[in-house]
Parts: structure tokens; sequence; C-alpha cells
């Protein structure tokens, strides 16, 4: 027998997919309720679009052809793809645009947490507005979606790309040299970035600052008075503004505890400009939400329109929430007849289907490996006469109680 | 009740995380360097052992199974983890060197045949060199491949020289320095911060030291 499987996609079964609709479900509710409206971008992009300024990292993509030689790929992200339909679809600038979606993410990824190479990704991206009221409502809606989710131990790091970046704003450093020390700092690599930084030449209070920058972290505002001290030129300090801002904001919804602060954070898509979060559930390392602000991305498409979103990643989601969903009694009713009482089976469970009552009918030959806990009731006809399987065995039932049953659901 | 938990590689490099753990003043009642527990505790300070296989370190910190570990930088350059590298320990210090027979060192202008534990690390450092290699993947005892004509060369980590030595190898080149690093989880780093920051600010007063101290151990 041959192995058809590919690494890295997965069958969906049925309790899975259950935890996938209630769990899109709930976010299609939000997302509603916050004024989004649900969008859908091809499934196949154009690789030249993912590849405007490094955009996308060019080994994470699924590529092919299609018949005119044009290299395509397969949406390995979502966020680009709405900045170019909001930019074709409403050419003013002024347009205030907030879009959501529930899309599938291909991507090439090597970790030991994540196996997945195609996923489901939920999101929103809110454009045409830069103040911080913008940045506040996406991340206490994303939190808001966690929270209803059920996912207790959440934390989510807020950073500002532009801190970093100011930082080095009066200095020569060479762009190798600035990947280098940007890499040591993602990773909070204190002991390589402090010698690192002996072998290169940088005035010495930046160095200073770079070698604290990496435990920058922690509860919000004391990370944020303590940001504020290392702040050397109006940029900065503009970053540190606007994080107290948001945070701020948040405060209204009521979100703040779930929020922390980490000005380690660098760009890991280039198209981040201002604000970034990242948020975290159940200790697991890897990051089941991220988002920020993405002002210059439009302006690629011809729209200049600031904007900002967030991305779940629901695989991932699913699996951290495993358990918690209920499979029980999914339908309303099996029932199982035998050869004589076919015709008297068929017809009684079409009258209850009319009714928008879930009934499995079926010869009870074939209904040996038949899951009987996914039924409300379980019913058997045996010779034109109707069981009910009740704890205590089977009771013999009437037509008449048999239509109770759903006349009772209807109350 | 709230414990720190601290993945450590097995072998000799746990004895040596081990001494550096108790010269920042923890104590590990049950440790034995010959015993076989696999979990021992500190419970004045609610800190919590787990000796693992080396490569599984970073797995435990990566899915919050242990909130930091120790593993040697070998282990963290073959695969990519999603977790924090803090701080260079100086400890279990060695080196990934290229080895061979002493008088046969190969024509790198054509396809070399390579035998190593770390097939990504060697791949890496010959597409540097722009130098065409088969990597063949082994677990151990690679040694034995240039002896026996499975490669011509092998990449794997030397620390005293022996074990090549006494099989007839050399080594030919040093390719990185290894040593052994502090990882952390992306998470538990700032859930548990203080605890975390007590272990790291003592541990680096320890390695600006130049290594535990003896008096302490004993």
């Amino acid at each position: 027998m041959n192995n058809y499987n590919i690494e890295g996609f997965n069958d969906i079964h049925f309790e899975e997919l259950q935890g996938y609709d209630a769990v899109t479900k709930i976010i299609e509710e939000l997302m509603h309720t916050y004024g989004y409206t649900q969008v859908l971008t091809p499934t196949f992009e154009s690789y030249d679009m993912y590849d405007i300024d490094g955009a996308f990292p060019r080994q994470k993509m699924f590529k092919l052809v299609d018949n005119d030689g044009k290299v395509l790929v397969l949406r390995p992200d979502a966020t680009i793809p709405i900045a170019r339909m909001a930019a074709t679809g409403y050419k003013c600038k002024e347009d205030c645009l907030k879009f959501g979606y529930i899309t599938t993410i291909f991507k090439h990824i090597s970790s030991t947490t994540s196996f997945r190479k195609e996923f489901m990704q939920a999101g929103v991206e809110y454009l045409g507005n830069e103040s911080a009221d913008c940045d506040a409502e996406i991340i206490s809606l994303a939190s808001n979606i966690l929270v209803n989710l059920g996912l207790e131990k959440l934390h989510i790091d807020i950073g500002e790309v532009s801190y970093l970046n100011s930082l080095f704003n009066d200095t020569s450093i060479n762009p190798t040299e600035k990947v280098k020390i940007l890499n040591y700092i993602e990773n909070k690599n204190i002991g390589e970035l402090r010698n690192y930084l002996i072998s290169i030449d940088l005035p010495l209070n930046i160095k200073e600052i770079l070698c604290e920058i990496p435990m920058l972290f922690g509860q919000f505002e004391d990370t944020i008075y303590r940001a504020k001290g290392l702040c050397i030129n109006e940029s900065m300090k503009n970053a540190i503004d606007n994080m107290e801002q948001t945070y701020e904001i948040i405060k209204n919804y009521g979100y703040e505890k779930y929020v922390f602060a980490d000005l380690g954070f660098t760009n890991q898509f280039n198209y981040y400009s201002g604000l970034i979060f990242k948020g975290y559930v159940n200790g697991i390392g890897e990051s089941i939400l991220s988002g920020g602000r993405y002002d210059t991305l439009s302006s690629t498409f011809g729209v200049d329109r600031p904007a900002s979103g967030f991305g779940i990643n629901i695989s991932l989601l699913i699996d951290v929430l495993h358990n918690s969903f209920e499979t029980k009694h999914y339908f309303d009713m099996l029932l199982m007849y035998d050869d004589p009482s076919t015709s008297v089976a068929i017809s009684t469970s079409q009258v209850f289907r009319s009714k928008r009552y879930t009934v499995n009918c079926i010869n009870e030959k074939y209904s040996n490996c038949i899951k009987k806990e996914n039924y409300k009731y379980v019913v058997k006809v045996i010779n034109k006469n109707f069981f009910i399987l009740t704890k205590e065995g089977l009771s013999s039932v009437t037509q008449d109680e048999l239509h109770g049953l759903y006349e009772e659901r209807c109350i | 009740m709230n414990y720190l938990n601290i993945a450590l590689a097995k072998g000799r490099l746990a004895s040596k995380a081990i001494e550096l753990l108790i010269s920042c003043g923890y104590s590990f009642k049950d440790y034995c360097k010959e015993s076989r527990k696999l979990i021992f505790e500190d419970e004045i300070n609610n800190i919590k052992i787990t000796l693992v296989k080396s490569p599984d370190v970073p797995v435990y910190v990566e899915n919050g199974a242990a909130d930091i570990g120790i593993v040697g930088k070998d282990i963290l350059l073959e695969n990519k983890y999603n977790v924090y590298e803090l701080l260079n320990l100086n400890v279990g210090k060695c080196n990934m060197c290229i080895a061979g027979f002493k008088d046969k060192i190969p024509d790198y202008s054509k396809k070399v045949v390579v035998g190593t534990k770390y097939p990504n690390i060697t791949k890496n450092h010959f597409s540097q060199l722009n130098i065409l290699t088969d990597i063949v993947k082994l677990n151990g005892s690679v040694e034995l491949a240039p002896i026996v004509g499975l490669s011509d060369i092998i990449v794997d980590i030397v620390e005293s020289g022996n074990t090549l030595k006494e099989n007839g190898l050399v080594v030919h080149e040093n390719i990185l320095e290894i040593s052994a690093r502090l990882i952390a989880n992306k998470v538990t780093l700032k859930t548990k911060y203080h605890k975390i920051q007590n272990i790291i600010q003592s541990l680096e007063s320890i390695v600006e030291r130049g290594g535990p101290d003896e008096k302490v151990l004993s």
C-alpha cells in the first residue's frame, strides 16, 4: 500500500472540525460586534507582491507556475493581500476600513511545536486610522476573543519597532551589523550581544542602552518607566508615548491585566512600522497571536493609508483547547430498523427531518460501529413497532410519544 | 508551590551545570553523580531540576515543560527553537571540528563526503564556503566513518582529541567554539522573571569570575 500523506498537511476529522466550528463562530460573532466585515482574498497570489522590499522570506512560500509562466504563491500571509484589496477597492485614502477574515495560510515552517504547513488563521485589519484608539481596539478585540474561548493564561507583550530603530538614527552603523544586533536582542542573548558590541564601532552610550534592551520587559507601567529613562531622541520618546496612550485606552476595555511590555521586539516582518504585539497562552513558546501597525505597506499599492491588524493561529489554538469540545448529542436521534420496517422507519425520519430534527436512519445490519453517545435518543424499529433505548433497556413507544420528542424540544 | 523547572542535558554537562547552580547557593540534597534519578528538588528555593537527553532540553523549554535550561550551543545551532538564549555560561567548552586522516586532506574543489551527527551545521558551514558535500548522518561513533570508508572527513565535537587520536584521526580545522548556554521559555521568562533573574545574575557573576567556586563545592 502506498502512503500518500504529505508531511505538514492533515485531514481534519469530525471532532476536530467541530472544534473549528465552535471557535470560528465565536470569533466571527465578536469581530461583528466590533464592526468588522468579513472578506476573503484568493488562495493564490502573485509571488512578486510578496517580494516587495523582502516583505516575506522567500524560502517560506509555496510557489507554483501558471500557464503564462507567472509565478504564484499559496497565500503565506493574510495582511498583504488585504492591504492590496483595500488599496484597489477603496481609492480614497480618507476611507476608514475595518476588515475581518478567517482563512487558511500556507507556510514552510520548521518548529518543534508546530508541524502544520497549512493552518487556519483569523484576524482583522483596521485601515485608515493612525491613532492609538485603533491599536487599543485591535489588542482588546484579540484579548476579548482569546478570553471568550476560555484561555486563561493569556499573556500579551506590546513593543514598538521604532523605539529600537530610532536608537540607530544618528549613527553610521552598517546594515549587516544592525541585523546581527537585532538578532541578539530578539533572542535576548545578552552574553553574545555584549561580546559583539565590544568588537564594533558605536558610541559608548548607545552600546550601554543596547545592552539594557533585551531585559526591557515585564509589568507595563514599570517597563515604560525604565524605557523612558533610556530615550536619547524625540522619536524614541514618541514611541514610548504611543505605547502609553494605547495602554491607557486598553484600560477602558478592561483587558490591561493581560498586557505587558517588551521593548526587545524587532521587526519580524519588514512591513511593521510602529506598535507590535504578540500573545502567548499556557506557557507555549510559540505565539498564538501576533500583529501590529503597518503604516507604509498600503502606499506600495498606491494608496497612502495607515493601518493596524492582528492574526490568531486557530489551528494552534485548537491544539491547545484540545479536549474542551463537547461531541455528545451531536445528533438528535439514531433510528435503527430491521428489513420489514424499512418503509415505516424512513417515512418517520422524513417527518422528523421536516421539523429540523437530526436523524440518522439506518438498517440495523450496518449500525455496529455507530457511536451511540453522539445521539440524544436511540430508537429501534422491530417489525414496525417502535422501541426507545433507555437506561433500563428497550421500552416500547407509540408514534405519538415519539413525535412528542421534537415538540418537547421546540418548547 | 510555584516551582521553577530547569532542564539539564544529561551527562557531563549536567554535573557542570549542577556545580554552577550549587555555587549560586542552591542545594540538591539527593544529588550525586552516580545517581540514576532524573528529578532533583531544592525545596527551600522551590527549584526542580529535570535531566533529559541534550537535544530534548530546548524542546522541553520551548513547550513550557521547563522554564529554563542549560544546553550546548551545538544543539541550538543544529535546529531552530522558539526560546530565548540568555547567557553564555563558558563551561563545557569544546570545538566543532573537521577531522580526518592526517595525510589525507580532501580535494575541496570536488564533492566531499562528510560523516556527522550535525547535518545542518555541516551543511551551513560548507555551503558558505561554496563546497559541495554529501552528508552522511550518523548517530554516534562518527570517528569510524572515514576508517570504514563511509566518508572522507567528519564534522564532530572535539573536547580533548583523545578519541580522534586513538582512532588514527587528526583535527583538520576548528569551525566553531561550543559552550553551554542558558536558555529560557519565551513566556515564563516573563511570568517567573524574579526567580529567573536571580539565577541569571548569580550565574553571570560566576561566569565573570571564571567558573564555580571550588570551596563552595566541597
